[in-house]
C-alpha cells in the first residue's frame, strides 16, 4: 500500500470538533481517488496530513497512524506556492533540495515544464517571474514543480477550481499524462468534479463531521448513496447538466423596479477582474458614495479585518449584529459568526465578503468569482442570495467562469483574450553589478571610511568617489535607469549625513568644527554610494552568491530569499488593501490607517508564509537522507559574477585606500 | 500537540515564517527611514539625543522573532533578514552598517533568553533582551556615529535609546506577536496558540 491511514482522527486547533473522525483508508499503488466532500469536511486536512505537513506544523492534534511513500502536494493557493523569482529556480527548488548536480537539474526542469504543457516551444519564457502568469499557466508551474522530485504519490487540492474551463483541462492533462507515464498514486479534491471521473479508479467520501461514508468505484458509490450525497451537496454529475433553474434556487417575485444582473465571462487572465475594478472606480468617482455599491473583490482576503466574523459583517456596513447575522445566513453561514476570518478557508471568506457585498442591496454590485470553490448546498444559498438582492432593484455585474451562474444572467458579457499578461516585464530589471559586489564594495568603503586620519583625507576620497560615480553614471545608461528610479531617495540621505555632523558639533564638550565634520563626511562617503546599489535586486542571484560564493548554510539563505520575494509582493497587497478600505469607506486616516494596514499586511504575510512553508516542505526543502541528515543543497545555477563588478571593487578599493593613506 | 521540540531544529515553517515577516518588518524600515526618520530627526534638532528614542523601532524584529520562534539565533536572523531589505532598498545613510547595527540589537535579546535556557518569554523578559540590546547598539553608535558628544550627553543619548527600546521594541515587538496570534495567524507557532486560546477564554 502506498497510502494507509488507521483510524485517523484531526482536531485542528482552536476548532470546537473534530475535523476527521476516525478515518481509515487504503490506497494502492497506482490507484487514482477522487476526494469528495462537503465545504469544510476536511478535505484539505486531510491531503494535509497525507502530506505530513500538518504534522510538522504542530497545529491540530493528531491520533491514528499514517503511513505514506514520498508525496507531493498541490496547495490550493498557487500564488503562496511560488519560492523563487523565475519560473526556472521556482521549478528547479525541488531539484536543488534533493541535491541534484547542478548540470541536470537545467534538464529535469526542462521535461517538468514540457510534461505540463509549458515547454519552451509555447513561447513561455523560464525566465519570467511567475507572478506574471494566468492562473491555469502557475498552477501548471507549480505543478511542474513537485514532479522534478518525481513523487510516488500526488496530492492534489481542488486543482482546477479556480480556472476556466479550457485552463481547467490543460491542467487536468498535464496531472493525467504524468500519472500514466509513472504509475504514481493520486489523491484529488475537487467540488466539480465530473471532468475527473473518467481519470479516476475510486471515490472516496466524506460528510460534514469528517467522516468517512463511502468508498468505490463512482458509479457504485453514486448508486447506492445518492440520497445522502445530493442532501450533503455534492456536484453529482446531474447537476453539472442540469438547467441551473432546477439546481433549488427559488423564484423570487420582482419588488418594483427591477434588478438586472450582468455575467462578464471569458478565459482566466483576460481581465475580467481588472474591469471589474475600472468599473467600481468610475462609479465613485461619479460621485456616487461608497454607500451606494457592493463589492466582492478578486481576493476576499482583502476585504477581512482583525475582529471575528459577526463583527466584521456589521462594522463594515455599518449595521446591527442582527442585520449582520441575517446576511450571514443568507450564504448560509450561520455557524461561523464568532470564527476568526484568518481561520477560515478561501471559500468560506468568499462567502462572508459576499455577505458585505448583498447585505443592503446596494444600487450597484459587482461580484468577482462568487462562487469558486463552492459545494452545491453553498453555491444555492449564494445564488439565491444574489437572486434576491437582484429582486431589490440591484444591478449586479459578475466575473465568472461558471456556466451555472452565468444561465442567471439577464446579459452576458464577453471578454477576449488580452495581451495585459504578455506584456509583463520576462523578469526582475538586471542591474549592471552583481547584489554581492555591491555589498562587498559598500563594506570595503565602510571599513576604508572608519580609517581616515584627517577631515582632507576624507574630503579627497569623497571627491574622488563623487567624480568616480558621476563617470559611471555618464558611461552607463543601465546604472542611471537604475539610480534614476531611485532618485527620492537621496533627500533622506543628505538628511542623515548633515545630523551626523550637525549633532556632533552641538554636543561635544568643546564644539570643535573639524570632527564634525570629518565624521559627516566619513558617513557620506559610504552612505552615498549605497544610492548606486539601490534597485529591484534578483534575489536568485544574490541566494546564489550568499551560497556559492559566500558559502553561507543554504537553508536560512534561500528562506531569507523568500522573505523577500514574498516582500515584493507587499506593495500591491497594500495597495489593493488601501483600496478596497476606501471602496468600503472603512479606511481611517492619515497614522492610524498607515497602522491599521500594516497590520494587516502582517497578517496577510503571515498567511501566505505557512502555506509556503508547507509548499516548500513538499519540495523537498526539509529533506533527510536515510540517516535523518539533511540532503546537502545544490543550486540550479552557478553564483554569476557581473561584467563590472571586478571594476567595481578595485575602484572602491582603490578610493578607500586613497583615503586612509593621505597625510 | 507536541511541545518536546528540538531548540536547535528549526522547523521550515520556522524559517519561512520568520523570513517573511522579518522582511515585511524590513519594508516597514524602509518606510519609516525615507518617510519619518528625515521629518523626526528635523524636529530632533532641538536637542538631538532625543531621535535616539526612535531606536526601539528597528529593533522590533529581534524580539518579535524570538518571541514567535522560541529559539536560539531567531533574534539574529530577523535582525539581519529586516537589515538586509531595508539597505537593499536604499535611501538611509547607514548603508550596510545596518547589518552591524542589527547583530547588536540582536544580541541583547539572545542573551537574556539563553539565560533563562529558551524556558519563558514574558513581556518582562522581551523588555530586558530589548534593554540590553540597546546597550550594544548605543555603544556601537558611541564608536561609529556619535564620537564626539560629551560625556553628559552621551550618557543622556544611552537613556533614551535604551527607554525606546525597552519600550518600543520590548513592549511593543511583544504585543505585535500577541495582535498576530489573538487573530489565530500564527497557529503553528506555540506563541500564537497561546495568545490564540487567551482570546477565545476571553470571548467566553
Amino acid at each position: 500500500m502506498t497510502i494507509s491511514v488507521r483510524h485517523l482522527t484531526v482536531r485542528l486547533f482552536g476548532a470546537g470538533r473534530d475535523t476527521l473522525s476516525d478515518i481509515t483508508l487504503e490506497v494502492g499503488q497506482g490507484e487514482r481517488v477522487l476526494l469528495l466532500g462537503p465545504s469544510g469536511s476536511g478535505k484539505s486536512t486531510l491531503l494535509q496530513t497525507l502530506s505530513g505537513g500538518l504534522q510538522s506544523m504542530g497545529s491540530a492534534e493528531i491520533s491514528g497512524v499514517v503511513t505514506v511513500a514520498n508525496t507531493g502536494l498541490l496547495v490550493q493557493n498557487p500564488e503562496d506556492a511560488t519560492v523563487a523569482d523565475t519560473i526556472f529556480r521556482d521549478v528547479a527548488f525541488g531539484a536543488e533540495s534533493a541535491g541534484m548536480p547542478t548540470l541536470s537539474i537545467a534538464n529535469l526542469v526542462e521535461s517538468a515544464l514540457d510534461a505540463v504543457g509549458l515547454a519552451a516551444e509555447t513561447g513561455l519564457s523560464p525566465a519570467r517571474q511567475p507572478q506574471s502568469l494566468s492562473g491555469g499557466e502557475l498552477q501548471r508551474v507549480c505543478l511542474a514543480g513537485l514532479l522534478t522530485l518525481g513523487p510516488r504519490v500526488l496530492l492534489l487540492d481542488e486543482p482546477t477550481s479556480a480556472l476556466d474551463a479550457d485552463s481547467a483541462g490543460a491542467v487536468r492533462s498535464a496531472i493525467a499524462e504524468y500519472l500514466s507515464a509513472t504509475d504514481a498514486t493520486a489523491v484529488i479534491s475537487e467540488h466539480r468534479f465530473t471532468p475527473w471521473l473518467a481519470a479516476v479508479d475510486r471515490v472516496v467520501v466524506l460528510n460534514q463531521r469528517g467522516e468517512l461514508i463511502a468508498n468505490g468505484p463512482h458509479d457504485e458509490v453514486f448508486a447506492k448513496h445518492g440520497e445522502e450525497l445530493r442532501s450533503l451537496g455534492l456536484w453529482l454529475p446531474e447537476f453539472e447538466t442540469a438547467e441551473a433553474r432546477s439546481l433549488g434556487v427559488s423564484e423570487v417575485k420582482q419588488a418594483g423596479k427591477a434588478g438586472r444582473i450582468i455575467a462578464v465571462v471569458g478565459p482566466s487572465g483576460s481581465g475580467k477582474s481588472t474591469r471589474l475594478n475600472l468599473e467600481v472606480e468610475e462609479f465613485l468617482a461619479a460621485g456616487n458614495q461608497s454607500t451606494q455599491l457592493g463589492w466582492l473583490p478578486q481576493n476576499p482576503a482583502h476585504v477581512m479585518g482583525r475582529t471575528h466574523v459577526l463583527e466584521l459583517v456589521s462594522q463594515t456596513c455599518q449595521r446591527s449584529f442582527r442585520d449582520a447575522q441575517d446576511a450571514l445566513h443568507l450564504v448560509g453561514l450561520d455557524d461561523y459568526e464568532m470564527a476568526h476570518p484568518t481561520e477560515l478557508s478561501g471559500g468560506e471568506q468568499r462567502r462572508v465578503a459576499l455577505a458585505i457585498a448583498l447585505l443592503e442591496a446596494r444600487p450597484r454590485i459587482w461580484l468577482d468569482e462568487p462562487t469558486v470553490g463552492l459545494d452545491l448546498n453553498a453555491w444555492r444559498s449564494v445564488v439565491n442570495a444574489i437572486e434576491q438582492t437582484k429582486a431589490k432593484g440591484s444591478i449586479i455585474t459578475i466575473a465568472t467562469h461558471d456556466p451555472q451562474l452565468i444561465a442567471f444572467a439577464d446579459e452576458v458579457v464577453e471578454i477576449r483574450h488580452s495581451p495585459s499578461v504578455a506584456a509583463m516585464p520576462e523578469s526582475v530589471r538586471e542591474h549592471p553589478f552583481s547584489p554581492l559586489a555591491g555589498i562587498l564594495a559598500s563594506v570595503l568603503l565602510m571599513v576604508a571610511a572608519f580609517l581616515f586620519a584627517s577631515l582632507k583625507a576624507a574630503m579627497v576620497a569623497l571627491g574622488a568617489e563623487l567624480a568616480l560615480a558621476v563617470f559611471a553614471l555618464v558611461v552607463s545608461p543601465k546604472l542611471r535607469a537604475a539610480v534614476s528610479a531611485h532618485s527620492g531617495l537621496i533627500l533622506p540621505t543628505v538628511l542623515g549625513v548633515a545630523s551626523v555632523g550637525f549633532s556632533n558639533w552641538l554636543l561635544s564638550s568643546q564644539h570643535l568644527l573639524e570632527p564634525a565634520l570629518l565624521l559627516a563626511t566619513r558617513t557620506a562617503f559610504f552612505g552615498l554610494p549605497s544610492m548606486l546599489m539601490a534597485a529591484e535586486v534578483s534575489t536568485s542571484w544574490l541566494g546564489d552568491q550568499l551560497g556559492q560564493t559566500l558559502r553561507l548554510s543554504p537553508r536560512p539563505v534561500v528562506a531569507a530569499m523568500v522573505g523577500l520575494n514574498r516582500a515584493k509582493l507587499l506593495r500591491n497587497n497594500w495597495q489593493t488593501q488601501a483600496r478596497i478600505r476606501k471602496v468600503f469607506g472603512t479606511a481611517k486616516r492619515g497614522l492610524s490607517e498607515i497602522g491599521s494596514l500594516t497590520v494587516l499586511s502582517l497578517i496577510a504575510a503571515t498567511r501566505g508564509a505557512q502555506t509556503t512553508a508547507l509548499a516548500m516542505e513538499n519540495r523537498g526543502f526539509d529533506l533527510r537522507d536515510s540517516s535523518g541528515k539533511l540532503v546537502r543543497r545544490t543550486w540550479a545555477e552557478q553564483a554569476r559574477w557581473g561584467k563590472l563588478d571586478a571594476a567595481l571593487l578595485s575602484l572602491s578599493l582603490l578610493v578607500g585606500v586613497l583615503g586612509v593613506l593621505w597625510r | 500537540m507536541n511541545n518536546k521540540t528540538n531548540l536547535f531544529k528549526w522547523r521550515v515553517v520556522d524559517l519561512v515564517t520568520l523570513a517573511v515577516l522579518s522582511a515585511t518588518l524590513g519594508v516597514a524600515f524602509w518606510g519609516y527611514d525615507v518617510f519619518v526618520w528625515p521629518l523626526a530627526s528635523t524636529i530632533g534638532v532641538i536637542y538631538p539625543p532625543l531621535s535616539e528614542l526612535q531606536l526601539g523601532v528597528w529593533m522590533i524584529p529581534a524580539v518579535f522573532g524570538a518571541v514567535l520562534v522560541r529559539k536560539p539565533g531567531a533574534a539574529l536572523y530577523a535582525e539581519l533578514v529586516a537589515a538586509t531589505l531595508e539597505t537593499l532598498l536604499g535611501g538611509n545613510p547607514w548603508s550596510w552598517t545596518n547589518l552591524v547595527s542589527g547583530a547588536a540589537q540582536a544580541a541583547g535579546v539572545e542573551i537574556v533568553f539563553a539565560i533563562v535556557a529558551w524556558r519563558s518569554y514574558t513581556v518582562w523578559l522581551a523588555a530586558a533582551g530589548a534593554a540590553i540590546s540597546a546597550v550594544f547598539e548605543v555603544f556601537y553608535e558611541y564608536v561609529a556615529w556619535v564620537p564626539e558628544y560629551s560625556l553628559s550627553q552621551k550618557i543622556v543619548y544611552m537613556v533614551c535609546g535604551v527607554v525606546s527600546g525597552a519600550v518600543i521594541a520590548g513592549v511593543g515587538g511583544w504585543y505585535l506577536v500577541r495582535a498576530l496570534g489573538k487573530v489565530g495567524a500564527i497557529n503553528s507557532f506555540a506563541a500564537g496558540r497561546e495568545a490564540r486560546l487567551a482570546a477565545i477564554r476571553e470571548t467566553i
